[in-house]
């Protein structure tokens, strides 16, 4: 489940689903869209009129006293005709079959891809089941949502252009439901850092480029809590959010959803005067009541948790969600059910049964959604034109290429040096010796993980494989296989759109593959870690094969080659910058040539064994060769030519013409000659280890200003105020 | 030495209370200029600000006019009013510049406060939102909560403890409260920062007007009444040529920028203001712009600005508030 989520704990899901019948879901839905319109109208009050304020049914006391009431959100107009656009509400049922509400999620309602994905997994483990079911399928559900979306914000005649503002979430779950309703709702997921205010527009800031208003946002779908929009009129906040957001939506620059300050109806006293109210401003009583304190809710079918055979009951807790529409609120029809005892908790998917008698309205499989939804004419073939990407999506996209080149470097590294030390380990000669001191030194410094095998006996077996485990499975450790693979998965979390949906079982299967190394019942470590080099490669491929060739491909690009040339480079310096005898320069040569996949093109260009002169010499100049630093330049140069630029960045450009200059003039001999007279022969430093040095470093140079000039803000932020006196 | 002692060696200010016998005092005119200046290092590229300095219509003041300008020319300036009926402006300023001007001009009309002897002489305990009836607006009840700046439980407890003694007449209270503060508190102006907390104002005993407000505040609140922080404008004593003045006028306390003071809801007469900075009910030399529970609601002017990292700023504020010459019945 949950591809892009790189956390351990998975929820349980119990595979019995829960079933409401037609009669149950009309009284549960008709009570829902109710609870909507009260809060809808109450949400309208308390931010504009306030009326309530002055009648003794509402709770003023407890609802003037509560930090969600943001006074700066009062008087923001709404441009459709309702305020509000989702609800969840999180609903139980009685013993006595009466349906109760335990709580709502107003501010930051959520639950819609999480609902989604229960499903998915629930068709999959019972397909025979859910097939034979007359159940109300989801899709069509958010179909109907994003054209009413797109109504309702459309702008100059074009559809409106709505985009997901999310934030970094601790939790893997959420992160997940967000980043799936967006892709519903096909709206880019966008941050705080995306977005400025200005004159008459919000708008997009693209990677390296200012804003210009084609980028106009019309409405904001918010997944991050109101009171973090805006330091300027919804502090004290740390200086993040979107300075000036408030004056936006007061100003109709922008639509909010949920609109800034909803989290007041989450108000437990405002919930328990809901009766009241409910008959005060919609004249009706309230269908859904307020659940009593330690009431026990009624138990639905589920599996064991102990492991017995039978079914048991369980209680549960069913999370809904009610969302706006042109002409008013509909309920999903599913949710997310769980279980409320003192068992583990377990998640239940939710079905709605249509009639038997009437037919099923959709019978598509999800995601094949084939009835034409409730699309009118006018807005058919209206597409709304997103601007390319934001800097934070610029920003993952390159940290993606970068990443998945350290995986790749990291496993083909460690690969050929583990099948490398074992056949040495049989010659039992002081060349072998040497040769598999350098290999397992070359990965300390390949990797960067200091100090590594620099600090170990390498002749105590036990040492080095404590070692090489903690570089393959410790997450903690920066360098390790883990630790990059982790945070490759980060990195593809918003980029769903950008990259083939073929990559995400790809991901999956990666992290269990990395899991699994040094694991007791796992393959051999060297199949183990083949299986990531195929994962690799076949995240390669998808990027070759399926990824649009635009900004966001140069971006990856870049990333890549940087990443790439930085690791063959530390290689070249760990295995070849000091000379060794022949017998072990020769040993740790061969091992390069694998894993810089070069072997063969160098039995072609020459006919020698492997020498370090040779291989260094194919390894610089080789263009045709994809691993080699001349390829890397190359290609290098052309992706960064293909970025957008304001002005020419000598920032940039200084760090490619330096480097380029630099490694133009190596010769691989003489960077390979011993650089002074020395004693020990059997460790001479060459000009090698200065030259990659420089070479490194200014790698890194044109890495940072690359960040700098596209992703991060080159400038500060700070309040100003004035004191009182 | 008795609570009753202390109580009475304090100076109380007068309460202004209204006698039929004398006639009523002619409204004041004023003119009001109140400019801050920013003035930065490198060139900054955008500034947002939010700003409470435009005066509001109060039943002691009238606005006639008001304006706010902002040089360089702003790319939004929008004013709206907010939850407590104050205007309240925004402005953009997005192209780089070197310097800020918010300028607000404006003229209005105070009154004269008194208050009738009998409200004035009730028992404080008969100021509670239960004796409020059905004559004074919902809004005071927000004024009776702690605050996001005032949170109960301080030791402003102890203040009001003192002041609010059974029975006392709520006039009593008003005036005793404004005196202890005066006399129990230091003015410095290097003692507190914005950020400073009530705790620490109330441990240090040292503030400026913004936390003399809050200490009253606190000490109104905990005795269950509601009483809401008022921003505004002292009179400034006339400079030559030029309306922005570089003191108060006369023995006034706070420098050539805006003052603060509290308010307390009577019941049958009204919000009272008191001025403890200065020991004094507030009179014709006070200007309103703004109120809310406390700074936080009504700062007269914070902002957000982003430019090249590190650049410095200074800031400079001058006020001016100058009985207009030509109106009918300046005092002076």
């Amino acid at each position: 489940m949950f591809a892009g989520d790189v956390s351990a704990a998975a929820p349980v899901i119990d595979p019995v689903p829960l079933v409401l019948d037609v009669d149950s879901w009309s009284e549960l839905s008709t009570g829902l869209v109710q609870r909507m319109r009260l809060l809808d109208a109450l949400y309208a009050d308390l931010y504009g009129s306030r009326t309530v304020l002055g009648t003794d049914v509402a709770p003023v006391a407890q609802l003037l006293q509560d930090p969600a009431y943001l006074r700066s959100a009062v008087g923001i107009p709404a441009r459709g005709n309702h305020h509000l656009f989702a609800l969840t509400t999180t609903v139980t049922r009685t013993a006595e079959g009466a349906w109760v509400v335990l709580e709502d999620s107003v501010d930051v309602p959520g639950g819609a891809g999480t609902t989604l994905e229960l499903r998915r997994v629930l068709s999959r483990c019972a397909p025979t089941l859910y097939r034979s079911t007359p159940l109300r399928r989801l899709h069509p559900f958010f179909d109907t949502l994003r054209t009413s979306l797109h109504q309702r914000t459309r702008a100059d005649g074009r559809a409106g252009r709505t985009v997901v503002l999310t934030a970094e979430s601790e939790d893997p779950m959420r992160g997940f439901d967000h980043s799936w309703l967006a892709n519903l709702l096909g709206a880019p997921m966008v941050s705080v850092g995306d977005l400025r205010t200005g004159s008459g527009s919000l708008t997009l800031r693209l990677p390296g480029l200012d804003s210009d208003p084609g980028d106009a946002v019309d409405a904001l779908l918010r997944l991050v809590p109101s009171q973090l929009l805006d330091p300027l009129d919804l502090g004290p906040t740390p200086l993040g959010g979107v300075t000036g957001l408030v004056e936006a939506a007061r100003c109709g620059d922008v639509e909010i959803f949920n609109p800034l300050g909803a989290g007041l109806l989450e108000n437990p006293d405002l919930r328990s005067a809901l009766p009241d109210l409910c008959r005060q401003m919609l004249h009706e009583d309230l269908l859904l009541r307020p659940a009593a304190p330690e009431a026990t809710g009624a138990g639905w079918l589920s599996v064991d948790p102990a492991g017995g055979d039978e079914l048991i009951e369980r209680p549960v807790r069913i999370q809904l969600l009610v969302m706006g529409t042109e002409d008013g609120y509909e309920v999903l029809p599913g949710g997310i059910a769980t279980t409320a005892d003192d068992g583990p908790p377990a998640l239940k998917d939710v079905w709605v049964t249509v009639p038997e008698t009437s037919p099923v309205t959709d019978p598509s499989e999800p995601g094949a959604t084939s009835a034409e939804p409730r699309i009118p004419a006018r807005s058919r073939g209206m597409l709304s034109a997103y601007p390319a990407m934001t800097r934070s999506i610029g920003s993952d996209l390159f940290w993606f290429g970068r990443y998945l080149e350290r995986v790749d470097s990291t496993a083909r590294l460690l690969r050929t040096v583990l099948d490398t030390i074992n056949d040495l380990d049989a010659e039992h000669s002081p060349a072998a010796r040497t040769a598999q001191a350098v290999l397992l030194e070359a990965v300390t410094e390949a990797t960067t993980t200091y100090p590594g095998f620099l600090d170990l006996d390498l002749q105590d077996r036990a040492e080095v494989r404590t070692e090489l485990e903690s570089l393959l499975t410790d997450r903690a450790r920066p360098g390790s296989l883990a630790q990059s693979y982790t945070a490759l998965a980060h990195t593809t979390r918003t980029l769903r759109d950008l990259i083939s949906d073929d990559v995400w079982p790809v991901i999956a299967r990666m992290r269990q593959e990395v899991r699994a190394l040094g694991r007791a019942d796992s393959p051999p470590l060297e199949q183990g870690l083949t299986d990531i080099v195929d994962g690799c490669l076949t995240l390669s491929g998808a990027v070759a094969d399926s990824m649009p060739r635009n900004l966001g491909w140069d971006l990856t690009e870049v990333g890549r080659k940087i990443e790439r040339a930085m690791s063959l480079l530390a290689l070249l310096r760990a295995t070849l910058g000091r000379r060794r005898t022949r017998a072990a320069e020769v040993r740790v040569a061969g091992a390069v040539a694998l894993i810089t996949e070069s072997g063969a093109s160098y039995r072609r260009s020459y006919h020698a064994a492997v020498q370090p002169e040779l291989l260094l010499e194919l390894l610089l100049s080789d263009t045709t060769l994809p691993r080699s630093i001349a390829f890397q330049l190359e290609r290098l140069g052309m992706a960064l030519d293909r970025l957008p630029e304001v002005t020419p960045s000598p920032e940039l450009r200084a760090p490619l013409i330096a480097l380029r200059s630099r490694i133009g003039s190596w010769e691989a001999r003489e960077l390979l000659r011993p650089v002074a007279e020395t004693d020990d022969s059997a460790s001479a430093p060459t000009a090698l280890l200065e030259e990659v040095d420089a070479a490194i470093d200014l790698l890194r140079e044109l890495a940072t200003a690359l960040e700098n000039r596209f992703f991060r803000p080159s400038e500060s932020t700070s309040r100003w105020g004035i004191d009182d006196v | 030495m008795s609570e009753h002692d202390r109580g009475a060696q304090r100076l109380r200010p007068l309460i202004p209370l209204r006698d039929e016998e004398t006639g009523t005092v002619e409204p004041v005119h004023y003119r009001v200029h109140h400019l801050t200046s920013y003035r930065y290092a490198k060139p900054v590229s955008r500034n947002y600000g939010r700003a409470h300095i435009e005066p509001r219509a109060t039943p002691h003041q009238r606005v006639l006019s008001h304006e706010v300008v902002v040089d360089p020319s702003p790319a939004r300036l929008t004013a709206h009013t907010d939850f407590y009926g104050n205007s309240s402006t925004y402005l953009l300023v997005d192209t780089p510049h070197s310097q800020l001007d918010v300028h607000s001009h404006a003229r209005v009309t105070v009154a004269e406060r008194s208050y009738p002897i009998e409200p004035m002489s009730r028992p404080w305990e008969q100021c509670t939102p239960a004796h409020w009836g059905s004559l004074l607006p919902d809004s005071g009840l927000d004024f009776v909560h702690p605050s996001p700046r005032i949170p109960a439980g301080t030791a402003a407890q102890e203040i009001s403890a003192e002041v609010f003694t059974p029975g006392r007449a709520i006039g009593e209270c008003l005036a005793d409260l404004t005196a202890l503060i005066h006399t129990d508190f230091t003015y410095d102006s290097a003692a507190t920062t914005v950020s400073s907390t009530l705790e620490e104002v109330l441990a240090a005993r040292h503030g400026v007007c913004q936390d003399f407000s809050h200490v009253g505040l606190a000490a109104v609140r905990a005795a269950g009444l509601a009483a809401r922080y008022v921003s505004g404008y002292l009179r400034t004593a006339p400079s030559a040529g030029d309306a922005l003045g570089t003191a108060p006028v006369g023995e006034m306390i706070g420098s050539a920028a805006s003052h603060a003071w509290l308010s307390v809801l009577v019941p049958g007469t009204g919000w009272v203001d008191i001025d403890p900075t200065n020991r004094t009910f507030v009179d014709q030399r006070f200007v309103t712009t703004a109120w809310g529970r406390d700074y936080a609601d009504v700062p007269p002017l914070k902002g957000i600005v982003v430019g090249p990292p590190g650049a410095s700023s200074t800031l400079s504020v001058a006020v001016g508030v100058v009985p207009e010459i030509s109106g009918a019945g300046s005092p002076e």
